[in-house]
């Protein structure tokens, strides 16, 4: 009996871990891929030869791509593992990591400076993060006020009421907007998209992700127990309170700094956690990191398309809706689509 | 108090935000190594609040709490998590863990923060699942088993945590009569073991020959407590639920009855 449960556990472990593997190994050669992917010299495709002598096509490769191609891992991946967590925190599958008034307080701020201020890109930026931390903050502030249910009830009624709040914001905002120079603008920013990343807002978000994902990957097991009741997760040895608030913000605050670089882009951190789960289980162990390089590709594929495809950039956002949707179908209607015997 | 106790809770009470009686009124208890406490008493008498001081989950207003002769409230949470362990009466699975990896979650007080299960861990995971006969469930999705089952995992998970107190809220109820005498062969095997059991039930026949001290409790305060045989009489039985009830004696057990069904 014991052989029988040592050897069929490491064929599961083994299983998980050469699915991650792969995940991983396929991460960084779509993202080798990505770089030689454009419209220079002709569409699709830049011939790696042409980086020898060919100096814009050294500075497109160096100076555009790469860090625009790493932006879009660190956002996937900041997106997806957020939304593994705050499901888990809110034990409801069906959370976004705007949710806490992020996505809504970044998307005033950017729309108060291009508006208002007419506003460099970087202020817009600057911007938008000031106010994802400012509704952040609202949202907790006002949770701790509200005399109705538990914590975790709170901070949802809080977060969807400060998120009404600046969505109304927006709403108005955008109503004043003149339709021919501001409004475009505004809305290309609101669908989201990498087009505007140089190195300096590669820069910007490292220290945020790293943090964020370090402290998730650190925690990745005891994190299962904030799914469970309250007072089992306290039973079984939980500081319920301070190990939900410490994965929150870890996650929330990197969101906020991949929302104010590259806009509103949704369904990644709704539906990555789900397809991570669903290949490997629900245990955060295993779908963390799942989630983690699931994200990273997606978006990395997604923003290379919104680049390559067409003449223009395509909002990542729409993208992101658009091939998430019909990837989530097809996976949800197969079944025993599982790294699980 | 006795060296031997591992539990000494004097004179407890707690009342919750705005309530106007205490949940809890000056409850007393000593619980030696490997005995047995079934706690009975009409719903709202106070059993879960009970249940949730002993585990420190929740704080007495007033009163004193003794673990191992220690202070409760002067103990780090994962210390009282590796003596004291919980199955709680409704448990809510909202993620497709599947069983195995939801029953080595009851290895977190012995782990770290930052800490992964261990093979040992593993080990104990799965032998705790033998122990109830539950090894077939193993991989099976937390999302699939029937109520009685996710129960009996959720003791599985308490088993793991191989605590020296453990505490049951209401493990007998939404089981079937096999079940429930698996549930009490079980506490009878731990009490032997040494582990000490506190259990909180609406059935007074299912106490007998498993708990050998009965606390009966009504509106937060204790009507008796005591041994089992002395304290589950007539008068006492009768004041704590409000009805008249019968304890019969028949074949030298006693069976505990409502008077309006004889």
């Amino acid at each position: 009996m014991r052989l029988d449960h040592e050897s069929s556990q490491r064929v599961r472990g083994a299983g998980r871990r050469s699915g991650l593997a792969l995940l991983l190994l396929s991460l960084i050669l779509l993202a080798g891929a990505s770089l030689f992917l454009g419209r220079y010299p002709a569409p699709y495709w830049t011939p790696p030869a042409l980086l020898a002598n060919d100096e814009l096509a050294q500075r497109l490769v160096l100076s555009l791509r790469l860090p625009r191609i790493l932006a879009a891992i660190m956002m996937g991946s900041t997106l997806a593992a957020a939304g593994l967590i705050f499901q888990m925190v809110f034990r409801n599958p069906l959370v976004e990591p705007g949710l806490l008034g992020v996505s809504q307080g970044a998307a005033l701020g950017a729309a108060l400076s291009i508006l208002a201020l007419q506003a460099s890109p970087l202020m817009t930026e600057i911007s938008a993060a000031v106010f994802a931390l400012l509704g952040l903050s609202l949202s907790f502030l006002l949770a701790r006020r509200i005399r109705y249910g538990g914590w975790v009830l709170r901070l949802i009624l809080a977060g969807i009421a400060v998120s009404a709040l600046f969505g109304a914001g927006v709403g108005m905002l955008k109503y004043a907007a003149d339709p021919l120079s501001e409004l475009p603008e505004l809305t290309f920013w609101l669908l989201g998209g990498l087009w505007g990343v140089t190195w300096r807002e590669t820069v910007f978000l490292l220290p945020p992700v790293a943090l964020s994902l370090v402290l998730a990957w650190a925690m990745r097991w005891r994190m299962n127990l904030l799914t469970l009741s309250d007072e089992s997760a306290i039973s079984l040895g939980s500081r319920l309170r301070r190990e939900r608030s410490l994965v929150l913000l870890g996650a929330v605050v990197a969101v906020a700094a991949v929302t104010a670089v590259g806009g509103i882009v949704g369904w990644v951190g709704l539906i990555i956690p789900h397809v991570a789960r669903r290949l490997f289980g629900a245990d955060a162990a295993h779908a963390l990191p799942a989630a983690v390089l699931l994200g990273g590709i997606f978006v990395l594929v997604c923003d290379t398309a919104a680049r390559t495809l067409l003449g223009g950039e395509i909002p990542l956002g729409i993208l992101t809706s658009f091939i998430g949707a019909l990837g989530f179908a097809l996976l949800m209607m197969h079944t025993g689509v599982r790294l699980r015997p | 108090m006795s060296k031997t106790d591992l539990l000494h809770a004097k004179d407890l009470r707690f009342a919750f935000d705005g309530a106007s009686e205490p949940a809890v009124d000056g409850v007393s208890l000593r619980l030696g190594e490997g005995e047995v406490l079934a706690i009975l008493g009409p719903n709202g008498a106070g059993k879960t609040t009970l249940l949730h001081l002993l585990n420190g989950i929740l704080r007495p207003q007033s009163g004193q709490l003794y673990l191992e002769g220690q202070d409760l409230s002067a103990r780090p949470r994962s210390q009282i998590s590796r003596v004291v362990g919980l199955v709680p009466q409704f448990e809510h699975v909202a993620f497709e863990y599947s069983v195995e990896e939801y029953v080595l979650m009851g290895r977190a007080p012995h782990l770290g923060m930052l800490e992964l299960p261990t093979p040992s861990d593993r080990r104990l995971a799965v032998e705790s699942l033998n122990q109830l006969g539950l090894l077939a469930l193993r991989h099976r999705s937390m999302l699939e088993l029937s109520g009685g089952e996710r129960q009996m995992v959720v003791l599985a998970r308490a088993l793991a945590q191989q605590a020296r107190l453990l505490l049951m809220d209401e493990p007998l109820a939404h089981l079937d009569l096999s079940n429930k005498g698996r549930i009490l062969g079980v506490i009878r095997q731990l009490s032997v073991a040494g582990v000490t059991v506190v259990f909180t039930t609406h059935e007074p026949d299912m106490v007998q020959g498993v708990a050998q001290q009965v606390l009966l409790m009504r509106e937060g305060r204790v009507v008796a407590s005591g041994r089992t045989e002395t304290v589950l009489t007539s008068e006492t039985l009768s004041q704590t639920y409000g009805v008249a009830i019968r304890v019969l004696m028949v074949d030298g057990v006693s069976l505990v009855r409502l008077e309006a069904m004889l």
